[in-house]
Formats: structure tokens, sequence, C-alpha cells
């Protein structure tokens, strides 16, 4: 994937407000863009939402289907995350087979999902070692405004939070809703220059030395984590991060309830 | 002023062929619009966008950011879906093929020209000129090109009422990118002043509209100023 060359006077910028404690867009250290989340955007879709965070707008598909379970798991359901960066949401995205940061950021998102087991598997199974739900998730990033994360993340929990099950479509009995027991939210944080900043935007993002994402649920577990980049962070900061993380993924949480 | 009249694609323009311009097409002797914009009736008629990526045309002054440096060429993003081509010999001095980078890194700004365009959309830029030079201070602010020649206005009026209320040196680029140098306070205000043109470049009277945004900031800079020698005599009471 190429990558667009970052301006050195933009970067320099970025560099100095960071000394000063500011942020290109005013926003303080600590603070998210705003979000707005849409559930129920697709007709066709068993559960679908979309999510604006900032510039970065993402849309989120599930489908589900009856299929054959792994061998190693036989009474327990599947689920499939892929994520799309299609070439209209930045330049820098390729058409194509799924890439390192499409594969990165599907494997987040379903780790906190699964890890989380905000989904019970063992309920999507129908006759065990025949007969289980798969469960697709599809994520499209229409447009690219940097924490592609955070948004997928959002975007794959609020379509399953609506995600009716097409029981009666395979004479399998009635329709029902698809118990979800958790709701995972990840929160990215990037290192700049030793200071943590929420949130990243395209340009923070570029600059970062390292990206740490923590995924944490209801009770302030947490499900998942990713770092990626090659700098660093310390023990006190990635400690920092997950508080900050838990405390920023609460507030969505009230946020989100009241879909 | 008139009213500015809103076109879309496949709206029927005129039945002169001969007047076709830019954003137009012509077919079975009428001329249509090819572009969503603003409709233009000076000699020929045209449709100016309301957004878009920058088309080069051959003489514009724009910002580019070198993006790759080759054997002979640099190739610079000019913020168009075409490259531009920056070859050894348009640099202002005479250097050698080996230093290249040493005069101009990937990531540097720069003021360039476009020298010459192919119908394959191959880009040459210049810098062969006493005003084109690199940028290594300031600001780069981005818009859509269209907005360019409004921010300029006519004959320079509106960026000069800029360049004075903030002094800020300010060169906006025909490819939507702005240069703004002065200090970091003045560059805020000055973007702020520009970010309003961008957003309100399609509603008449723009250039009072932004007299008034000029003289309103400084009504409240008056007003904190009073503030604070408020309360300093407040302070010297208290002491």
């Amino acid at each position: 994937m190429s990558e667009e060359v970052m301006n050195e006077l933009k970067r320099d910028y970025l560099y100095s407000l960071i000394l000063k404690n500011q942020r290109a867009d005013g926003r303080g250290f600590e603070e998210s863009r705003d979000i707005v989340i849409k559930t129920n955007i697709i007709e066709k879709a068993e559960g679908s939402a979309s999510v604006k965070l900032g510039d970065t707008y993402l849309v989120a598909g599930i489908k589900l289907q009856l299929g054959t379970p792994f061998p190693d798991t036989p009474d327990k359901g599947v689920i499939i995350t892929n994520l799309e960066l299609i070439p209209m949401a930045s330049p820098n995205f390729e058409s194509g087979p799924p890439g390192e940061n499409a594969v990165e950021l599907a494997r987040v998102v379903d780790r906190g999902i699964r890890e989380s087991h905000s989904i019970d598997l063992k309920e999507l199974c129908i006759v065990p070692g025949e007969s289980v739900w798969l469960i697709f998730i599809d994520i499209h990033v229409i447009d690219d405004g940097g924490n592609l994360m955070d948004a997928a993340c959002l975007a794959a929990i609020a379509a399953l939070l609506g995600v009716t099950v097409p029981a009666k479509k395979y004479g399998i009995g009635e329709d029902f809703k698809l118990p979800v027991r958790d709701i995972p939210i990840a929160v990215t944080a990037v290192e700049i220059d030793g200071s943590i900043v929420i949130d990243p935007s395209i340009d923070e993002g570029r600059i970062a030395g390292a990206k740490l994402t923590v995924t944490s649920n209801i009770d302030g577990s947490i499900s998942a984590m990713q770092k990626s980049g090659v700098g660093f962070f310390t023990p006190e900061q990635i400690n920092y991060v997950a508080d900050v993380a838990i405390k920023r993924s609460e507030e969505l949480r009230e946020k989100f309830l009241e879909l | 002023m008139n009213k500015r009249q809103i076109i879309i694609p496949g709206d029927v323009l005129s039945e002169d062929v001969s007047i076709a311009g830019d954003g137009t097409y012509v077919r079975d002797g009428k001329v249509y619009a090819s572009l969503y914009g603003i409709l233009s009736e000076h000699n020929k008629i045209r449709v100016v966008p309301l957004s878009g990526k920058y088309i080069p045309v051959r003489g514009d002054v724009i910002i580019g950011i070198v993006k790759e440096v080759t054997f002979s060429n640099w190739i610079v993003d000019i913020g168009s879906p075409y490259d531009g081509l920056l070859h050894i010999s348009e640099y202002p001095r005479r250097i050698n093929s080996e230093n290249m980078s040493k005069h101009l890194k990937v990531g540097e700004t720069i003021l360039t020209q476009v020298k010459e365009l192919d119908p394959m959309m191959k880009v040459e830029l210049t810098m062969r000129d006493r005003r084109l030079k690199p940028i290594r201070s300031g600001r780069i602010f981005e818009l859509s090109p269209s907005k360019i020649p409004r921010l300029i206005g006519h004959g320079g009026s509106m960026i000069s009422l800029i360049k004075k209320e903030t002094n800020c040196s300010i060169i906006a680029g025909e490819n939507g990118r702005v240069w703004i140098d002065g200090g970091d306070c003045n560059i805020d205000f000055a973007i702020d002043a520009i970010t309003k043109i961008e957003q309100e470049s399609h509603i008449p009277g723009l250039t009072d509209r932004l007299s008034d945004f000029f003289e309103g900031a400084k009504t409240q800079e008056n007003e904190s100023d009073k503030e604070y020698e408020k309360e300093s005599i407040l302070d010297e009471i208290l002491e």
C-alpha cells in the first residue's frame, strides 16, 4: 500500500502544537470527535449500522447463514469478520485482496467481540457437528478520516445489537433477536513525541510513533488490545491508556444504550 | 449582483455551440453541463464547479509537496489526480544529480509553476522564476481549488484585505493550497478568515461580510483589553 507523503511543514506544526498541549482541531488530548451512529440502515441485512466519527465514515452489515461448524468446535457458531478498505475512502487504499491494514482492523474488531463473549457461540448451535449459524460481519470504510479502529468496532457492535436471526427463512422456528450480552468498545490512543492522544485524526495517526487500541467491556474488563507502529509505550502510559479507554467506553455505552 | 444559477450535469445550457466553454459538452447541436456548479456567461458559457480536485492548467502557480526523488526528477504531489514532475534543470540553480535530495527532500513543500502539460496529463513543473522557491516556514492550509478565485477576489482585493488585517504573508496556489506565514496567532486568525470565505463563497456580498468579520474581531480584542484593564485596576485597589 502506498503511503501518502506527509508534508514536513504540517508535521512540524502538529509537533509544535503537541508541545503546547494543543491539537490541530482544538480538542483536548482525551477528547474524541463527534460520533453519529445510525442503525438498521440496510433493509436486506439482518443487522446494520453506520458510524460517523469526525470525518471517518463507515458502514457495517451483518448477515446470518446456516452452515457446518468447525470440526474442533462442533457445538459453536461461527463469526467471520471482514473489513474492506475501498479506494474511494482514501488515496492510500488500493483495490484487490485485503491488505495488511484491513486484516489488522478486521482481526481486532473480531477479537473484541469474540473475547468479550458478547455473543454466546453455543446459543448459535442448532445440531451439534452438523448445523450452526454463521455470522458474517462486513465493514466497509466509506471515508477515512483517521482512527478507523474505534469506528469499526463501534459499527460492528451497534449492528450486532439490532440483529434478528432469520430462523423462519430457513424453516427452523420463529425469528428471534440475537442475544448480545456485552458491549465491547474500542478506544485508540497514539503516542506523539511522548504525549498520549486519544482518537487520532488522520494526520495525527500519520505522525504518531505508536498506536494502542484497548477494547473494554461493561464490567470494566479488557477483551482486546492491539499495539502497532514502530514506537513504544512505557508501562505507565499503557495503564493510563487503559484507564482512559475504560472511562471513555462507559461514556459511549451510555449514549449507545439509548439507541 | 445577479442571482447565481446552480447547474447540474445534463442541464441544457444553450443552442449555440460556438460558445461552449469549460465544464460543458456538446451533443446534437446543444450545449449541456458536464459538472455540478454555477453558471457563468461572459463571452463563453461555462460551469464553474462548486468543488472538485485540481486539474492542472499551463502557467498556474501552485504549491506542491515532494513525494519522490528519482534520477533526474522530483515527483511532486500537486493535490490533483495527476502528479507533477520537476526536472533537475528546472531547479533555480545548477545542481548535481547526486545532490538532488539535499536541495529538495521528500516531504518538502515548494512553490512551483506548471510549465508544460501534454494531453496525457503529464505535468511538467518549473521553479525557474524569482517568485518560486521551497517553502520552509509558515503553514499550508488546503481548500477546494474552486474557491481560490473567491479568496483572491477582484484584482486581489480579498487577499490583500486579509493580508492587511492579519499581518500575514499569504500566497494562494491555484491548486487550493494556501501558504500563510506570520506569527502563530496571526496565522490562526488568517485561517479563520479563509475558512469563512470557503464556507460562504457562494453567498453574494462576501467582501462586506469579511470586513464585518475583521471589525468584529477588532472590537472583541478591544473589549478584552478593556476587561484586562478593569482587572488590573481591581488588582491595584485590592492591593
